[in-house]
């Protein structure tokens, strides 16, 4: 009550200091505005901030706090410049004393050298108050006393135990709550020496440490809060040549990341759901490891050679290893090891890249440019064979692939201050592990045509088409028992698919009058997987974009902007019952008579709608006092649509999703500013944030799905959850009030 | 955690150590290389212009302090003002506004920033072949020349001007922190130009990301091939409304690639929500529909919550041995 009080407070200040300032005559005097501070041979410049901000919210929440550090207090930000002769140097803070605060330190002599020391940290929030019956969230081992499902019990003999509610497990019995998400605090230096011009030199080092707890889910589908805790250490050094017809770099780059004490690879836990009887059975679940990256960038660039052309190259090298300690545990539920080839995982990846271009301008209106590029993932960690104790083998497969491309593009000038633009560009695609696509082939063409030969209009279109055509090897025999593998002839990947994609953009940029200025674009682009009869069969996207501004005579500038997009995703796809066909061509094999196994063909219609739109509004009430307002609208709205032949429809009754990611995120913003006098100015504004999110996969949430049958001849809980992402709405309001001193 | 402390409390007297430093660097000589006469003339009609070059304008400091000789004036840049002071045509002086307003095409007006630049700033090495150059985007169509040197700096509003798309998107549910200020447009593309595509500041999209997102970068026993391949084949960088950036909200998003037999291929529609715990074949089921179906008409892990992730949390690869990290589960 108290708070909504301060806040209708505030916005009767503001309204009523508009009201009563517009009425005033404008002052005649020029805009205040501060001499320099010099002391001695000194000049110093600055802006500190300090602030108060008054936070009230609904309730606890992730996603208003998602990147930012919304609490009551004290705020303080600000900038400071300092000059002496060719000397400069400044230092800006933001958010001080917040976990999203930040330092930079900058300086330098002009033309000779420049450095940079900072520190940054970022914090970012995904959900907060998890829920869970595990104890040491946070660490690498989860557990618990009792069993969640039976209590402290050493025999599972009934359907419900001691610690169920209603049959189910009730979470409420789950009482260690927590935090998810990340804080990182980087720092580092970098600096820049051109003292021995055309020599220059160039370097860096910086440290990120990584805090908090992430979200991961494991086998036995349960939701596991994890540890993040991981440094990152990084460094480069460059050299470069640089004259004005030749330049040329070699830069060299490394990166150590480093999980905590080096040791979290694997993360250990109690698993309930194959440890009925409370016999501490440990699950092991695998982490990020800690790994080295070091690259080696060489870049040149030949100009001024004839029809004013020059030669560009890139070229770079970077190699990635790690070596973990494999855990032979961690592959079963039970204690019983598997058997593994090597006790130690050597990863080793290769980025290997080449890039070649030709620009010239053989002529005024002409310029063209020919290139080619070459990538290489070459993949040479090592091979293990895991062999379980029941005797059945696995082992690892390494991807590899390679891409090529090359291409040209041209622009040339037209009559009447028309442009006309295009290129073609053919890519190369091989994945010699990928049966599913073992290699691509791509025609891109594109085409834009532009011109501005009215005073008040630009105006363009483009065109794109990607054609592609992909060789898969055959996935499926067909001979097998199991005629389900038989469906692996049909599907298609939608990243490597062949397919044919174009794209239609139309825009406009329109000035009528000085002070106005429109501008809209529409595009329109549709993927056809034309090989595909299993997986994405296609999706088409219509997005628009519109923003214009106006400012009035009394300095009142209105600018509003919209955005739509709307994307159709349609795919196929065939349920499979044991041993039934998997060629979807086999037709349906589902009648009131037929019903067990069953096979047939259904297909999925997604369509998802986001729409944007605002209004922003600047207004110098008088000389000295501007006031802002804002409102920016964000929403989406999703839904999936299932249909199959009429006889599986009546059979199977689909249900649509009617809900997918449904969001409404309103925020409003008004701000003034009177500047008191040459050196100080105050601020006092009001935001207000809202979120509503509702979703078919979170509503009705619960910790936990169905009861499930179990070894041990009772039911088990199944699928456990967190509460991970299941409270996105929020109402937030800001009341904040700031006096800036100008130096 | 006391030891991150020590390493903090030692990180923030290393850089009051290598600021002193600096700071005792910044003594030496100065000599003023900018010839105000020739601004002052130009200050005649342009009052504005010129008042705004001075304070804290790089160019305005840095020329002042050059000790080569050579006289900096506005002329630098806008060439001689003699034959403009005849004749008061945008012809007459080099501009910097738009092509329509300077009538000079925009290769012309980046050349002339090139004269120095080329040289001083590794950022445009591939100016020439990058794709706003071949766009006939110029210098000024981002920096402001006349101002401090923060403006003279572009923000990622100054791109949004264009790339109205990604403007709408960084606005959208799930979003890297570019509207809070903690990444820029700048951090992961060279609007200077490079030789990839999109002028991405990585020899691959991969590349890029692994600079924060480290941890998903391995290598990896079990790789997962397009996620190796391309993070974008399942995320949008700059937004979505989708958690965790997808392309599309999962099981859907999976299902497009893993549609072979076993759950895959079962459609997860509206009555596999939560609360649907009643058990197949009774309402609101339909009687005929029995096993295997029925598994996928119960509320079920793989629409609720975060979907395929639930159980194959591994998703971006795994270094456990066995089945169990090659379908990315632990």
């Amino acid at each position: 009550m108290k708070i909504h009080n301060i806040e209708k407070a505030v916005i009767r200040i503001l309204a009523v200091s508009v009201c009563l300032l517009s009425t005033m005559a404008f002052a005649e005097e020029k805009a205040p505005v501060a001499e320099p501070f010099r002391l001695g041979d000194y000049e110093f410049k600055a802006d500190p901030e300090l602030g108060y901000q008054y936070v009230s919210a609904d309730h606890r929440s992730a996603k208003l706090n998602q990147y930012r550090d919304l609490e009551s207090g004290v705020e303080f930000s600000g900038n400071a410049k300092m000059f002496r002769d060719s000397y400069y140097m400044g230092l800006g803070i933001k958010n001080a004393g917040k976990t999203n605060q930040e330092y930079n330190l900058t300086g330098g002599q002009y033309d000779k050298f420049k450095y940079k020391v900072y520190y940054n940290a970022l914090v970012h929030n995904t959900s907060f108050d998890g829920h869970t019956y595990f104890t040491g969230v946070g660490t690498s081992h989860l557990s618990y006393t009792d069993h969640p499902y039976y209590g402290p019990t050493t025999t599972a003999s009934s359907a419900t135990g001691s610690n169920d509610v209603g049959g189910v497990v009730g979470w409420s019995n789950w009482t260690n709550a927590f935090d998810f998400g990340l804080k990182r605090k980087t720092y580092g230096a970098t600096g820049a020496l051109s003292l021995a011009a055309p020599f220059f030199v160039d370097f860096g080092v910086e440290r990120s440490l990584t805090t908090g707890t992430g979200i991961i889910g494991s086998g036995s589908s349960m939701e596991l809060p994890t540890p993040i805790d991981y440094a990152n250490n990084t460094g480069f050094v460059e050299g470069a040549y640089r004259k004005d017809n030749i330049s040329a770099s070699i830069r060299y780059d490394i990166s150590n990341f480093l999980t905590k004490d080096n040791y979290l690879y694997y993360m250990s836990w109690k698993n309930p759901a194959a440890d009925l009887r409370n016999q501490d059975l440990v699950d092991h679940l695998s982490l990020a490891p800690s790994s080295r990256m070091t690259k080696v960038t060489v870049d040149s660039v030949v100009k001024d050679l004839p029809f004013d052309s020059s030669l560009n190259f890139h070229g770079g090298l970077s190699t990635m290893t790690d070596n973990v300690t494999l855990d032979s545990k961690a592959a079963t539920k039970t204690a019983a090891a598997d058997t593994l080839s090597a006790a130690v995982f050597a990863g080793n990846m290769q980025y290997k890249k080449a890039d070649l271009s030709f620009v010239s301008r053989p002529m005024d209106k002409l310029n063209t440019r020919a290139y080619l590029g070459y990538f290489q993932n070459a993949n040479t960690s090592n091979i293990i064979v895991n062999t379980t104790s029941t005797g059945s083998t696995y082992q690892n497969s390494l991807y590899n692939y390679h891409k090529s491309n090359g291409g040209f593009d041209a622009g040339y000038r037209l009559p009447m201050e028309s442009k006309l633009k295009g290129g073609y560009q053919y890519v190369s695609m091989f994945r010699p592990q990928r049966e599913d696509a073992l290699s691509s082939h791509d025609h891109n063409f594109d085409l834009k045509v532009s011109n501005g030969y009215f005073d008040f209009m630009d105006m363009s279109l483009k065109a794109e088409v990607l054609s592609r055509t992909t060789e898969y090897e055959q996935m499926g025999s067909g001979a097998t028992a199991d005629h389900r593998t038989n469906i692996f002839l049909f599907m298609r990947p939608y990243d490597a698919a062949s397919k044919l994609m174009w794209k239609v953009t139309a825009e406009t940029d329109l000035t009528p009058m000085d002070n106005l200025a429109v501008d809209i674009s529409y595009s329109q682009r549709k993927n056809n997987y034309r090989n595909t009869r299993i997986g994405k069969t296609g999706d088409l996207t219509h997005e628009a974009f519109a923003d214009a501004g106006y400012t009035f005579k009394n300095g009142l500038r209105l600018n509003g902007f919209m955005d739509v997009e709307k994307t159709v995703t349609d795919s196929k796809h065939r349920f499979l019952g044991t041993s039934m066909e998997g060629n979807p061509d086999a037709g349906d094999y589902i009648t009131p008579t037929k019903i067990n196994p069953m096979a047939f063909n259904w297909d999925g219609t997604e369509t998802g709608t986001t729409y944007g739109y605002g209004l922003t509004a600047e207004y110098p009430v008088m000389n000295n006092f501007n006031l802002g307002l804002s409102f920016v609208q964000d929403a989406s709205s999703g839904s999936r649509a299932f249909s199959a032949d009429p006889v599986v429809q009546a059979i199977v009754q689909f249900q649509d999703l009617g809900n997918i990611d449904k969001i409404r995120h309103s925020m409003f913003n008004l701000k003034g500013t009177y500047a008191i006098n040459t050196k100080f100015s105050a601020t006092l504004g009001f935001m207000f944030d809202k979120m509503v999110y509702e979703d078919d996969s979170y509503a009705n949430y619960e910790f936990k799905t169905e009861p499930k049958a179990a070894s041990g001849g009772a039911a088990a809980p199944s699928q456990q959850f967190t509460g991970f992402g299941s409270d996105n709405s929020y109402i937030g309001r800001v009341t904040y009030v700031s006096l800036t001193y100008n130096l | 955690m006391m030891k991150i402390n020590r390493i903090k409390r030692r990180g923030w007297l290393n850089v009051a150590l290598i600021a002193s430093g600096l700071f005792a660097l910044s003594q030496f000589g100065f000599a003023n290389g900018f010839d105000t006469g020739v601004a002052n003339k130009c200050k005649e009609c342009h009052e504005k212009e010129v008042t705004n070059f001075t304070g804290d304008n790089t160019h305005f400091r840095a020329w002042g302090s050059r000790t080569d000789g050579k006289s900096y004036s506005c002329e630098s840049c806008h060439g001689s003002g003699e034959k403009h002071m005849k004749d008061k045509s945008v012809e007459s002086i080099i501009g910097f506004s738009a092509e329509k307003q300077s009538k000079r095409p925009a290769a012309e007006r980046s050349a002339q920033c090139l004269t120095c630049h080329s040289t001083t700033s590794k950022e445009l090495m591939f100016w020439t072949q990058g794709i706003h150059n071949r766009n006939d985007v110029s210098c000024a169509s981002c920096h402001t020349m006349h101002g401090g040197s923060d403006k003279m700096k572009p923000s990622s509003e100054t791109c949004f001007k264009c790339h109205k798309d990604v403007k709408s998107q960084v606005g959208k549910f799930s979003h890297h922190p570019i509207i809070e200020g903690k990444v820029g447009c700048n951090d992961c593309h060279n609007p200077h130009g490079t030789t990839g595509a999109s002028n991405i500041r990585g020899d691959n999209v991969n590349q890029l990301c692994y600079k924060c997102h480290t941890d998903k970068r391995g290598p990896y026993l079990n790789g997962h091939a397009p996620v190796e391949e391309n993070c974008m084949t399942c995320h949008k960088a700059h937004g979505s409304q989708h958690a965790m950036l997808l392309v599309e909200r999962q099981p859907a998003l999976c299902q497009n690639c893993h549609a072979d037999a076993g759950h895959p291929s079962n459609p997860y529609d509206r009555r596999t929500k939560f609360g649907n715990n009643s058990p197949a074949g009774t309402p609101p089921y339909p009687t005929t529909v029995t096993a295997p179906l029925n598994g996928a008409l119960v509320v079920s892990a793989r629409l609720v919550g975060r979907g395929c992730t639930n159980c194959h949390g591994m998703i971006h690869g795994s270094n456990t041995p066995g089945t169990s990290g090659a379908y990315f589960v632990r």
